[in-house]
């Protein structure tokens, strides 16, 4: 099937705007079923099954995989044998593994919680990326590269699958970066309605993880009036002259905040869940609240038709003190997790909701100074829950240190193409036309892992 | 296919560049792709010599030796046969060409074009049980790739760019545009056709690449949109109604529209909002933050003095170069009287006001860290050069080698850093002194009563020697037998008490009166008295001027040895910057990057000043003129205009006028079919960029509408009113979030609380950033979140109706429809600088019904609409 060509889609959108007299919800509406041409199956998918929503927890800073899902019995045996780099010393991981599950998983004692939901992962011990530097890997894992300005993976898969719910953002990024975040958010050219909405940032609170300014002190209907005036001048701006897509994304994201108003505040509102769901999340208190309200309202978020929900947890970049702040990072996402997991399962929403769970690179297994791990690029771990991924099934090596993918290497554009197979879209059909040549998520790279499918 | 993967060396550190090469690199290879890197494209035939195949693809030859050969030789084999390492066994020494050529007791380890007579070849091969390199004890034999590789590479002539010795090496070893000289003669403007197109050189460049590339630029902008454009790119506010008037007069006087509006540049250019909104865009490059952001966010409450500085300096016009030498070396610098020095020691807060991880419980590793973060920004800030990659290995693209950033580390580890903190709790491990300026300076601070003052010592003296007595005891008990290292809560919560004490008296002197303090830098001492020689042991070490060893893979333990304090070896002649023994060579460092020789500088400077103009630098990679940035759209332009800057007076106001006076910049915003097929990006200027306003302008404007009188606040800031403390933190001390979040005020954007990773709702949410990083060009979303700001925020609604009541006051009237048309045109003149047509005539009648009886909410909802629009925010 070929898929709608953006550029013919904003033309005629164009026109309406210029030409319709009816109103702009409509407008929006149509813009949205347009979209939703994406959504149909590809075809090409190896499954009948595809995940319809993506929840991303990305660890920034980079978290250490061999102390964490990809155990190292090797490294225990060569604790203090030199390391790769001259003079380096390989370091056993402080912390025991076990197997889990009828998979038999191996999980580190760092999640005793998630461990109870082995058989529900799916682990890639052999992912890569092609800097070892925070910056650019952290654009890399959300947009393919960090050479150019890209959509970011939320922008393209809301772009593909189009917005399930005309009244809340289809993308919604909580607790981003305070700085430099834009690109894991941005649409680049991609119209800008498919721009992450974030919600605080990580240099605060988690009462700042909402949306200020959803409350209108005037009524409906005033408010109406005033956007109608607002979009009449914009919308002749936009008449003015061709190649404004700033001025359509502005449009675009008026027509959205209005209805987010009605929408929206419900679905923030935590105070509407059990105290038996808040415990599961671990979201009353102590050090798992933040992520654990996090992980709550992202699943609300989801379950209101929201595609794609990324949630930031960082710093895991323990160059340093390694014992004492990657389990206080593991302890704190650890029930928060698996009461994710157990919460989407016991709604039917596993089945279609995609659980991605990944920083941008991982950690050396050899030491840096006594206490800490340098940044790896070439192998760290990476695991999805739910949808059509095979549960309890891990896929690649990273040798028998952790140092480098030895058996089926990933770099981040394979993982970008599964992703989209996962959701039932080729990644090879799904493209933007720009600047005169058709531009895909995986540019003219990526393959479908077809083994972690089920 | 090969996998060159194995070959690449890892480097910890995260500030490396992104480079395109590198990508391709990496792409091609998961591609299986022949199409870089195969032995016949990149080293040429390997029967011809090395020079001639230099001859040839030297860039490429560059690429291959930088990606390929010399991480492997870092990796692999310098730990023990280099300078930096201080080890050449069997006196064979691989961090020079020379060095593998000449190689060690045994022969050459390279012979060009001969693998099998190199002695490194078979000791990589492990061909010889006697020779096997590396050993064992240092991972062993390399992989079968890697061997391939410097097989190949000597097969093909053994391209080696680096000069003799490490130490000595010449110029750069790259013919990268960006390290080229500046030409001796200005690139002459290129002969056009339709010359009265051209109201400046400039528009030759521009005009020149249009006829190549078969583009026609659009027509002019109209008047309005001009005028509307250049007010708010020069000082960040809307033109006012006192200016238009003004712009009207001069035209009529002078005859010409032309000629009224380089009058009015003028004006805006002498007005102190062009040293507002440049010094913004100045606080940008210099990472300016108001607190230390990281794991553990203190306030900076001195911060101010310097972003206040910056505006001072554009102001007066202070010479580019010499703004650069103060920020780096101001206290060095002769003044002539004390507010001189006052001036240049707050200048050098510049390299005090960085991101600082002030927990970090290794003390060495703090100065270290700092050292880094300040070679980081001087070098983004001045040069687009990323030196501080070179911190654990060779720069992987760009010819800075670790000892060249060991050279400069020894420049800041040499230099004291007074940033303040000195509150903040135990997990402050590393607070510093401040700067007390000399004579009366104004604080931010109200005076004391000298009884007040004397109160505050002696309790400060009470916990002091309650401590100490407490440590006493301790030791007491230790040396008769005891064991007790345990935890003193006491002790704990003492020394936080002392410190913060000890911050809050340092603000006053002993009558009562406000200190003015300031971040600075200063050169550390000579030498130590024995006394202090303690403490240098505590603090790791740097305590005095001297240089710096070079830290093997920038482990703090590994220290190697000592490299002397030197400007980077990239451009003139070193010996002339030499560092004299008994000062940090911050000087030397600053004189060497504004000087003549050094290219970059300037280039880098016009180049900013061009983005901040026109939305797009011609070089877009702002940050990085390295080798993994971007090519300039128009070389001759930049160099052109980099020479006039330089030989100008680095006259930053010169730059701007020129620029904005130009044809060029006057094009209208419009869009043309033919033109976006050739050129998408608009990298050649057939057409205006259209630019969102910054977050401050967007405010400054509402504010200006709403008739605020914009002032500068008493107080500097309130992080400086607020004092020493955490920032955000919950019922602390310091400043609380909402704090920040809501701050507002008469007063421009800038003077704003700038925290790290906590600003003020509006800035945030129109991008703003928080001074991490050195960050020139700004991000920009267009979100949900912003129409919600602007539909519902109380600071919305709170100015429109400040707004809508001067337009009632100017024209009242009991009921909305009253004087309709003179009010709407006065709402549109404030916000969008123009007349509103006939259309938007009959939306706002329609609008103003909606509360016919209440004149002021039924404008209030008009003007905050017109302030909501598109066009309010874009500048076309």
């Amino acid at each position: 099937m070929s898929l709608c060509h953006q550029r013919q889609w904003l033309g005629s959108r164009r026109q309406m705007l210029q030409h319709s007299s009816l109103g702009f919800g409509w407008m929006a509406l149509q813009g949205l079923l347009a979209r939703s041409v994406h959504a149909a199956p590809a075809g090409q998918s190896s499954t009948s099954r595809t995940a319809k929503r993506v929840l991303f927890l990305c660890m920034r800073g980079g978290p250490s995989h061999v102390d964490t899902f990809d155990h190292k019995p090797s490294l225990d045996r060569d604790d203090g044998k030199s390391g790769p780099r001259p003079g380096s010393r390989l370091m056993r991981s402080p912390w025991s593994f076990q197997r889990h599950g009828d998979s038999g998983l191996w999980i580190s004692e760092l999640f005793p919680q998630l461990a109870h939901h082995a058989d529900k992962l799916c682990m890639i011990h052999s992912m890569q990326t092609d800097v070892p530097a925070h910056p650019q890997a952290m654009v890399r894992l959300h947009t393919g590269t960090s050479q150019f300005v890209r959509p970011s993976m939320g922008a393209w898969v809301l772009y593909g699958l189009g917005s399930a719910n005309e009244n809340l953002p289809g993308f919604v990024s909580i607790s981003p970066p305070a700085n430099g975040g834009a690109s894991m958010i941005g649409s680049a050219f991609l119209p800008a309605a498919y721009q992450g909405t974030r919600l605080g940032n990580d240099g605060r609170t988690f009462e700042s993880a909402t949306l200020p300014n959803l409350l209108s002190l005037r009524s409906r209907r005033t408010q109406r009036q005033q956007l109608d005036y607002i979009q009449s001048l914009n919308r002749q701006k936009l008449a003015q002259s061709e190649g404004q897509p700033e001025v359509e994304g502005v449009i675009e994201s008026y027509e959205l905040a209005f209805r987010m108003q009605s929408d929206m505040p419900k679905v923030l509102d935590l105070g509407q869940e059990t105290k038996t769901t808040l415990d599961r999340y671990g979201a009353d208190q102590g050090p798992t609240s933040a992520f654990g309200r996090k992980c709550l309202l992202a699943r609300r978020l989801l379950e209101e038709g929201v595609r794609f929900v990324e949630i930031t947890h960082g710093n895991w970049d323990q160059h340093q003190q390694l014992r004492n702040a990657l389990a206080g990072n593991c302890r704190a996402i650890d029930r928060p997790i698996a009461g994710l997991l157990e919460d989407l399962d016991s709604r039917g929403m596993l089945e279609d909701t995609l659980v991605v769970w990944s920083g941008e690179f991982g950690r050396t297994p050899y030491a840096q100074g006594n206490d800490g791990r340098d940044h790896n690029h070439k192998a760290f771990t990476l695991w999805m829950a739910g949808g059509p991924v095979r549960a309890g099934f891990s896929y690649g090596s990273s040798g028998d240190h952790g140092i480098e993918a030895t058996e089926n290497p990933v770099p981040v554009v394979d993982f970008h193409a599964t992703l989209l197979a996962l959701l039932g879209i080729d990644h090879e059909q799904l493209t933007y036309n720009h600047a005169g040549r058709d531009f895909r998520l995986t540019d003219v790279a990526g393959r479908v892992l077809k083994e972690v499918m089920a | 296919m090969m996998d060159f993967q194995a070959d690449r060396i890892e480097h910890g550190h995260p500030r490396c560049g992104p480079n395109w090469w590198f990508a391709l690199l990496l792409f091609g290879l998961m591609m299986g792709s022949p199409m870089l890197w195969g032995q016949d494209r990149i080293l040429g035939d390997p029967s011809t010599d090395a020079s001639e195949t230099a001859m040839r693809g030297s860039q490429r030859n560059v690429n291959f030796f930088e990606s390929k050969i010399r991480p492997l030789l870092a990796k692999h084999c310098y730990e023990c046969h280099s300078e930096p390492a201080g080890k050449m066994e069997a006196g064979l020494r691989v961090d020079t060409a020379a060095g593998l050529r000449r190689g060690g007791a045994g022969g050459p380890a390279v012979v060009p074009g001969k693998p099998s007579q190199s002695r490194l070849m078979q000791s990589v091969r492990y061909d010889d049980p006697t020779l096997r390199m590396p050993p064992e004890e240092h991972g062993g034999k390399l992989s079968d790739e890697a061997i391939a590789t410097l097989e190949k590479w000597i097969l093909a002539g053994a391209f080696d760019p680096r000069g003799p010795t490490a130490w000595e090496e010449p110029t750069p070893a790259t013919d990268w545009w960006a390290f080229q000289p500046l030409p001796a003669n200005r690139p002459t403007p290129p002969q056009v056709e339709n010359s009265s197109w051209c109201y400046d050189p400039i528009d030759q460049f521009i005009a020149s690449a249009h006829r190549n590339k078969g583009l026609m630029p659009v027509a002019d902008a109209a008047p309005e949109t001009l005028m509307r454009r250049v007010a708010l790119d020069l000082t960040g506010l809307p033109p006012s109604e006192a200016d238009l008037r003004w712009f009207h007069q001069q035209q009529d006087q002078l005859g010409s529209f032309q000629k009224a509006y380089v009058a009015w540049v003028d004006r805006l250019l002498d007005s102190r909002d062009f040293a507002i909104h440049f010094g913004r865009h100045w606080l940008d490059v210099a990472r300016f933050g108001e607190s230390t952001g990281k794991e553990i966010n203190v306030s900076f409450p001195h911060a101010w003095r310097y972003r206040d500085w910056v505006i001072d300096a554009i102001d007066q016009e202070l010479p580019y170069d010499q703004f650069l030498r103060e920020q780096i070396a101001g206290d060095l610098l002769e003044s002539s009287d004390s507010s001189d020095q006052v001036r240049r020691t707050i200048a050098t807060g510049f390299l005090a006001i960085g991101p600082k991880s002030i927990n970090e419980p290794n003390p060495l590793q703090f100065q270290l860290d700092l050292a880094d973060e300040q070679i980081d920004a001087t070098f983004q800030a001045t040069m687009a050069l990323t030196v501080a990659c070179a911190r654990c290995h060779d720069h992987l693209f760009d010819p800075i080698t670790q000892r060249d950033y060991t050279a400069v580390a020894g420049i800041f580890l040499s230099t004291e850093t007074l940033f303040g903190t000195a509150s903040g709790g135990v997990n402050n491990r590393n607070g510093a002194k401040l700067a007390q300026l000399p004579g009366e300076v104004p604080s931010a601070l109200m005076d004391l009563d000298p009884e007040r003052i004397q109160g505050m010592k002696e309790r400060l003296k009470q916990l002091t020697e309650e401590r100490n007595s407490l440590i006493r005891q301790r030791i007491e008990a230790n040396r008769k037998g005891g064991d007790n290292n345990a935890v003193n809560p006491r002790i704990l919560a003492l020394a936080t008490e002392i410190a913060d004490a000890e911050a809050e008296l340092q603000n006053y002197r002993d009558d009562g009166k406000a200190v003015g303090l300031a971040m600075a830098v200063r050169d550390k001492p000579l030498s130590l008295r024995p006394i202090d020689r303690r403490l240098q042991q505590r603090r790791g070490g740097f305590e005095t001027i001297g240089e710096s060893p070079l830290f093997v893979r920038g482990e703090p333990a590994k220290a190697s040895d000592k490299v002397p304090r030197s400007v980077p070896r990239l451009f003139g002649d070193a010996k002339q910057y030499a560092i004299p023994s008994n000062a940090s060579g911050r000087l030397q460092l600053a004189d060497w990057i504004v000087s003549p020789d050094n290219p970059m500088t300037a280039r880098v400077a016009v180049n900013r000043i061009w983005y901040w103009l026109f939305g797009q630098g011609l070089v877009t990679s702002l940050d990085n003129f390295g080798m993994t940035g971007d090519h300039p759209s128009h070389p001759e332009l930049l160099d052109a205009l980099a020479i006039d800057f330089r030989d100008g007076g680095w006259n930053l106001k010169a730059m701007v006028r020129r620029i904005v006076t130009s044809h060029t910049y006057q094009l209208a915003a419009e869009h043309r079919a033919e033109n976006f097929q050739i050129d998408p990006d608009n990298r050649l200027l057939w057409r205006a960029n259209r630019k969102r306003l910054t977050a401050e302008a967007i405010r400054d404007s509402i504010l200006t509408v709403a008739g605020i009188q914009l002032r500068v606040p008493e107080n500097g800031s309130v992080v400086a009113a607020a004092g020493d403390g955490p920032i955000g933190a919950p019922r602390r001390a310091g400043l609380r979030e909402e704090q920040i979040v809501q701050a507002d005020g008469p007063f421009r954007s800038i003077y704003l609380p700038n925290p790290r990773g906590l600003l003020p709702e509006i800035l945030e949410v129109f991008d703003m950033p928080d001074g991490t990083i050195v960050q020139s060009a700004r991000e920009v979303t267009n979100v949900p979140t912003q129409s919600l700001f602007l539909l519902n925020s109380r600071f919305a609604i709170r100015y429109a109706k400040k707004g809508a009541q001067r337009i009632l006051e100017a024209f009242p009237g009991d009921r909305a429809a009253d004087a309709f048309g003179e009010r709407l045109e006065l709402a549109y003149r404030w916000t969008l600088s123009r007349r509103p047509t006939a259309s938007e005539a009959r939306s706002a009648r329609e609008l103003l019904s909606t509360d016919r009886d209440d004149p002021l909410a039924a404008w209030t909802l008009l003007v905050q609409g017109l302030m909501a629009t598109a066009e309010f925010r874009y500048l076309d």
